[in-house]
């Protein structure tokens, strides 16, 4: 009985899981380096970390951010609903703190290939990339459906 | 001027081309404005404007500035920022504005040594980011009482994020040479008084005193949460002008900013304090300034209340002028705003030398129109 409730649960986890991918691909995905051990990323964390106004985890490691560049569907998914700022607005906010040397704004990369391959190999990385391009090599740490 | 910005343009991309993509980050900004005026009274004003209603196309406050930034570890950058003016004195020639080192002890505390640039009022150290504000031109009633660009020396940042509150605190201390505009009736009392012998200033439009700033030391500081920020900031500085030492200079303000909602509000009030022998140059002033602004879509019309007027100690030389301004600002794209201002000017005469930030005498209000592109690249 309890072999077949085991079976079961873990029956239920794998259909689960098939269940996820197909929205998971779907969205938008946000991924960290697989040494990332940070939890509870909320979209307010996020945004903050994507505002430079959040420089490390909570271990005291250095957050790394990447962008993707401004009119790739990913990018517009993941500040319209993350960071919750028009481009015009954060051109103006990192025109501010670039040109007075207050702070820099998140390194850009050309595609998600390029985002998932960096994150992947770069300690403390996070970035986010649209769902179909995800694979083993980084963590997801949080869903843009 | 367009031969010079590209062959320098083009010099520094073939300079540092080999090793930019990896090393080095090259941005920049540029603001290009032409003015014109109603006045017919052959009187110029304080930003370079040409008088008798000329449209101005090569105003002092056009520009473009070079950043080139590069990390030599992950502990320490360097940043140099090359920029060009308009204007008849400045002929967009490319100078260094800034150049610093900047040495991070931890991910809040960092020291720049170097030219930095000095946080003197609320946008003094983005004021040639017009992209980054909502105006065509700063308020000339509190930016043209700081005529200082920068401070050869050390400035000292904080900054923290702590539950979504941004706390920033900087120190600096240091010098600088630095030139100022005049005005005319300035410049003859100033001749007169030190009976300057040999050449004596003659004023033409692009009169400029110089100065040398030291032992100057200031602070900056601001909070910042859900779209407001509050700044308070001072410094103290030794003048050395006109032949004399050590003359006393004093500059304090307070603002805020709120980018809220659609609404936008800047607010601003400075005091300018100066010793005996600045008087006549830069005699203690008050100014402030009140924009309010409402973005619709890539609209934001904004209007703009502001005044100059006499400081502690009362002076026939002191600037007085009112001023109210309706603009527009609109983006063109994310990387570049168009703006237009109309801007009338109560200047209030003394003595019949001059009128507010205007050359000369003037009796009459003065509509003053704007037209700026600023871009970022």
């Amino acid at each position: 009985m309890k072999k077949l409730f085991k079976l079961f649960t873990l029956s239920l986890v794998i259909s689960s899981l098939y269940l996820v991918a197909p929205i998971a691909n779907a969205g938008v995905a946000v991924i960290t380096h697989p040494g990332v051990k940070e939890i509870g990323l909320s979209k307010n964390k996020l945004a903050q970390i994507y505002l430079g106004k959040i420089k490390n985890y909570s271990n005291g490691k250095t957050i790394q951010p990447v962008d993707l560049p401004k009119g790739n569907p990913a990018q517009k998914k993941f500040y319209k609903s993350v960071v919750q700022k028009s481009d015009a607005a954060v051109k103006r906010y990192w025109s501010k703190l670039k040109f007075t040397g207050k702070g820099k704004p998140p390194k850009e990369l050309g595609s998600a290939r390029e985002v998932i391959q960096w994150v992947a190999n770069t300690e403390g990385a996070i970035g986010y990339i649209d769902g179909k391009y995800l694979n083993k090599s980084v963590k997801v740490v949080l869903i843009l459906p | 001027m367009k031969i010079r910005v590209t062959n320098l343009l083009a010099g520094a991309l073939v300079l540092f081309s080999p090793i930019s993509y990896a090393e080095i980050d090259i941005s920049g900004y540029a603001s290009f404005k032409a003015i014109a005026n109603s006045n017919d009274q052959k009187v110029s004003y304080y930003n370079g404007l040409g008088p008798e209603g000329e449209v101005n196309t090569d105003s002092r406050e056009s520009n473009i500035g070079i950043q080139f930034s590069t990390d030599i570890s992950s502990k320490m950058d360097m940043t140099v920022v090359m920029s060009a003016r308009g204007g008849p004195a400045q002929k967009y020639n490319f100078e260094t504005e800034w150049a610093y080192a900047n040495y991070k002890f931890n991910d809040d505390v960092s020291l720049r040594i170097g030219k930095v640039k000095g946080p003197f009022y609320m946008v003094s150290d983005y004021k040639d980011v017009g992209y980054a504000y909502p105006w065509a031109s700063v308020p000339d009633e509190v930016y043209s009482t700081n005529p200082i660009r920068s401070v050869n020396g050390l400035d000292l940042v904080y900054q923290k994020t702590i539950n979504d509150v941004t706390y920033l605190g900087e120190l600096y201390y240091g010098n600088g040479t630095n030139s100022s505009y005049m005005l005319p009736t300035a410049v003859n009392d100033i001749n007169t008084a030190f009976s300057l012998t040999g050449t004596p200033f003659a004023y033409t439009a692009t009169s400029k005193v110089d100065f040398k700033t030291h032992d100057m030391i200031g602070f900056n500081a601001s909070v910042a949460f859900e779209g407001m920020s509050f700044r308070i900031g001072y410094f103290d500085t030794k003048v050395d002008a006109f032949g004399q030492k050590d003359l006393d200079g004093s500059f304090g303000g307070i603002g805020m900013t709120i980018d809220k909602n659609n609404f936008v509000v800047y607010a601003e009030y400075i005091v300018r304090d100066t010793g005996p022998g600045l008087e006549m140059a830069f005699p203690d002033a008050k100014a402030g300034y009140l924009t309010l602004g409402y973005r619709m879509g890539d609209f934001l019309p904004y209007i703009t209340g502001a005044a100059i007027g006499e400081g502690a100690d009362k002076s026939i030389y002191a600037p007085k002028q009112t001023s109210t301004t309706l603009g527009l600002r609109y983006e063109m794209d994310d990387a570049a705003a168009f703006k237009i201002e109309a801007k009338n000017i109560k200047p209030d005469s003394y003595g019949g030398n001059a009128g507010g930030l205007f050359d000369g005498p003037i009796t009459e209000d003065v509509t003053i129109v704007s037209v700026a592109i600023d871009v970022l690249f």
